[in-house]
């Protein structure tokens, strides 16, 4: 079920009703309310595949179990390495397989040997790469015994298959998400509304900016050979917001649907794009993601504390696998190196952590540096971008060399750009909002009290009219294929 | 939890209210489908050709020249399952019906009726032109609402234009045929061809489904006198060069062996050289001069035999 569709907007209200009104009085009916509600949720895009969330469930949380149980150091090892198994297992056969099989017949034919392997011919499991993350998290803190094994198998069940975020995160971490399980959730009314105001602005970023940016960002790639250079720097231009809005819009959904039920996710995006150097976008960009790897790989690995090589070695390899976790191509992988060649540097000069605090925190405006600083990350990650887009290493190149070759200042003339006029007005609305907002935790968070109700409302239903009437056309979102 | 859900109820009312007056304006917004449904019932006893098919045929023959009195019902990615529904839901209004003409396109026998097909087209069939087969569920919302059906994006686009510039999404002439696509707004030909080529190619070489469509098209024509016509409307090289020349060849086979085994008229047209890029819109389809050209030249060849 999309987020973005009428069948969620039937779904949504009735699970709330039954939550607060129906299953309210009992903690353990309303988790099995939100079991059987995320099953259906995911049921409905291809009911064969919960199998998977219900078997990586039952692995994990007997996992679990068995290393609440066990003293034995090799055994906890060998449990903790049967859910790693189990779950990249997953992983590898559905995602990576056919990738692996045909870079293996590739690299032979390339010494002249030429071999025939079979490809598989699998479905792609929605939000298999999040959900697998997410159980994962659970069994190596369990083992790190940074947690107590659960024995409530219907609260773990819920905390693996929590459809606010099932498909395409947040990547919540068991520490955080799991325990809310536990605990009686009471409703309340500024959370609520802001959950709302939170959805209001995802889907904002989903329907207006990410789908129209894609119209224009598709025929762009598409047909990158026969348009200017100007139009190909559009086109990642483009493609560089409708990544944003399409990814933060589901994670401000999801955040939104969760405080509706009194649950709080982990911030996923915090304004990446007014970032002023690629470390400051990394701690603002898929913020669940990265802090996972952080935490059970970069950490695992020596983290910044060894020598000069180890940090390097360290921060390739996390960048590769995060660059490789996104997808089956050499795109993917081709993406993270390219941020770990920008973010070295940095690390290196000891400055990865020189802006920590919001942009022009006490000020309106930023300064003619930070409005630089801003552009030149900006770009950085534009030209990236291309890589993730492409279908082929081979187009990327290509994508880019046409832009240097062929580099003309004309004005962009191609069909494809026609779909993006309203974009003209719409994403420096967009920006502006987000600037004036970029202290808060999104961009629709007010104070009450300071400002009245006509005006909340008229700005409500000014987001509402411009999602009717400039609604893009409908897209996937981009990370259900990840 | 009251104020919550009093507030929400307040806040969402007036757009309850906006929903259904949209909804009322976009489903009586005339189109393309309303058009030719009530041409065909005011004057349907003065046609005796029906032109059916896609875009390559609602653009590419325009009925205007035709000896005998013609009409398009043709419209954008209308597949031989439409074809079909609409020649028998309508053929009781066309009495003097002597001809039915049927493109076969490259995607025309391998199409999936479900696979991408849009909601919105599927509304338009339901609702402006009576089509029987239940294509969109009712347990399915969009089919009780033009508005969700063709999406937000397409309404409000709709809606704007006919309320603030009155303009309809009527494409066509009296005669069926679409005018929009001029001369003078002609397209890069190899670069559309491309993208069409892509576009039309879902990777089936199963034609069983659809040559049972057009199966039960010409039993029905044999039945209420009167003949069917297969033709492939002619295209640029760019596009057929971008094709998969397998499935073509069995396309041209599918035709031929129909054609000969019903004894009807078949014409291909894809490789005419009388065609020149001229004569093109973009990479598949004809524009007016084109139409004009193809239009005289179909209507000899379906006449002089």
């Amino acid at each position: 079920m999309l987020f973005n569709s009428i069948e969620f907007l039937i779904f949504l209200p009735i699970v709330f009703i039954l939550y607060w009104f129906v299953t309210n009085k009992k903690l353990k009916v309303q988790n099995l309310l939100l079991l059987v509600a995320s099953y259906i949720f995911y049921g409905w895009w291809d009911w064969r595949f919960l199998s998977l969330i219900v078997f990586s469930s039952f692995v994990d949380f007997a996992v679990g179990i068995g290393l609440g149980k066990q003293e034995n150091e090799t055994k906890r090892k060998l449990l903790l390495l049967t859910s790693i198994l189990v779950n990249l297992g997953f992983l590898m056969y559905f995602k990576y397989f056919n990738f692996f099989v045909d870079s293996f017949v590739e690299a032979f034919s390339f010494f002249g040997q030429s071999l025939s392997a079979s490809r598989l011919k699998v479905i792609l499991p929605v939000g298999i790469s999040f959900y697998t993350f997410q159980t994962l998290s659970y069994s190596i803190d369990v083992y790190k015994r940074k947690l107590e094994p659960t024995k409530n198998i219907v609260a773990f069940f819920a905390f693996v298959s929590f459809f606010p975020q099932l498909v395409a995160g947040p990547i919540e971490r068991a520490t955080n998400l799991l325990p809310q399980f536990y605990k009686k959730r009471n409703f309340n009314y500024n959370k609520a509304v802001d959950g709302l105001r939170q959805i209001l602005w995802g889907l904002f970023k989903k329907i207006v900016i990410a789908d129209n940016c894609a119209t224009v960002a598709n025929n762009v790639f598409n047909n990158y050979q026969d348009v200017s250079s100007i139009t190909l720097i559009a086109g990642a231009v483009f493609f560089t917001f409708q990544i944003y809005g399409d990814f933060s819009g589901y994670s401000d959904i999801a955040i939104g649907t969760s405080r509706l039920f009194g649950f709080n996710l982990m911030r996923n995006f915090a304004f990446p794009y007014f970032s002023r150097d690629i470390g400051e976008f990394w701690r603002r960009w898929h913020i669940s993601l990265s802090t996972w790897f952080r935490d059970y790989l970069y950490i695992p690995l020596g983290g910044s504390r060894g020598g000069t090589w180890s940090k390097i070695r360290n921060t390739f390899i996390i960048f590769l696998v995060s660059g490789f976790w996104h997808g089956a191509n050499w795109t993917f992988v081709f993406w993270g190196g390219l941020n770990a060649l920008y973010f070295i540097p940095l690390l290196l000069a000891k400055k990865n952590r020189q802006n920590i605090d919001t942009v022009a925190k006490n000020s309106l405006f930023p300064s003619f540096k930070e409005i630089f600083q801003i552009f030149t990350t900006f770009s950085l990650t534009t030209f990236a971008w291309i890589f993730f887009r492409s279908e082929s290493l081979g187009m990327a190149f290509d994508y880019i060399n046409r832009i240097i070759v062929n580099f003309d200042l004309v004005i962009p003339r191609h069909e494809g750009l026609a779909a993006g006029k309203s974009l003209i007005v719409i994403l420096p609305f967009f920006i502006l909002i987000e600037w004036l907002q970029r202290n808060k935790e999104h961009a629709l968070e007010f104070d009450n009290i300071q400002i009245p109700r006509p005006i909340r409302w008229i700005a409500y239903y000014s987001i509402v009219f411009i999602i009717i009437f400039f609604a893009g056309t409908q897209q996937d979102f981009i990370y259900f294929q990840f | 939890m009251k104020r919550f859900i009093i507030s929400v109820i307040i806040f969402i009312l007036p757009l309850v209210l906006l929903f259904t007056i949209l909804e009322y304006v976009i489903r009586n917004i005339p189109n393309d489908y309303s058009f030719k449904k009530n041409h065909i019932i005011d004057k349907g006893n003065e046609i005796e050709t029906l032109i059916l098919g896609s875009s390559h045929t609602f653009m590419g023959v325009n009925p205007e020249y035709f000896q005998s009195v013609a009409f398009s019902l043709a419209n954008t990615s209308q597949s031989l399952f439409y074809d079909k529904e609409l020649l028998m839901e309508y053929n009781d209004y066309m009495p003097n019906l002597k001809k039915v003409i049927i493109p076969i396109s490259y995607f025309s026998l391998s199409h999936k009726l479900d696979k991408g097909e849009e909601n919105g087209r599927k509304y338009d069939y339901l609702h402006y032109m009576n089509c029987k087969t239940k294509i969109l569920s009712n347990k399915n919302v969009k089919y009780y609402s033009a508005f969700l059906a063709k999406g937000f994006s397409k309404s409000s686009r709709a809606i704007k234009n006919y309320v603030f510039k009155g303009k309809t999404p009527i494409s066509c002439n009296s005669y069926g045929w679409c005018t929009s696509y001029s001369y003078s707004k002609r397209h890069d030909l190899k670069s559309t061809a491309l993208t069409a080529a892509k576009r039309h190619e879902n990777g089936s070489l199963d034609f069983s489904e659809n040559v049972k469509h057009l199966e039960e098209i010409i039993n029905f024509s044999r039945l209420h006198n009167f003949e069917v016509v297969l033709i492939n409307t002619p295209t640029t090289k760019y596009y057929y060069d971008n094709l998969d020349s397998q499935k073509l060849a069995k396309i041209f086979k599918t035709c031929s062996d129909i054609s000969e085994i019903n004894s009807i008229k078949y014409f291909n047209f894809s490789h005419d050289k009388c065609f020149t890029e001229e004569d093109f819109y973009d990479g598949d389809h004809l524009n007016d001069r084109g139409a004009t050209k193809f239009s005289k030249l179909l209507n000899d060849k379906i006449n002089c035999l």
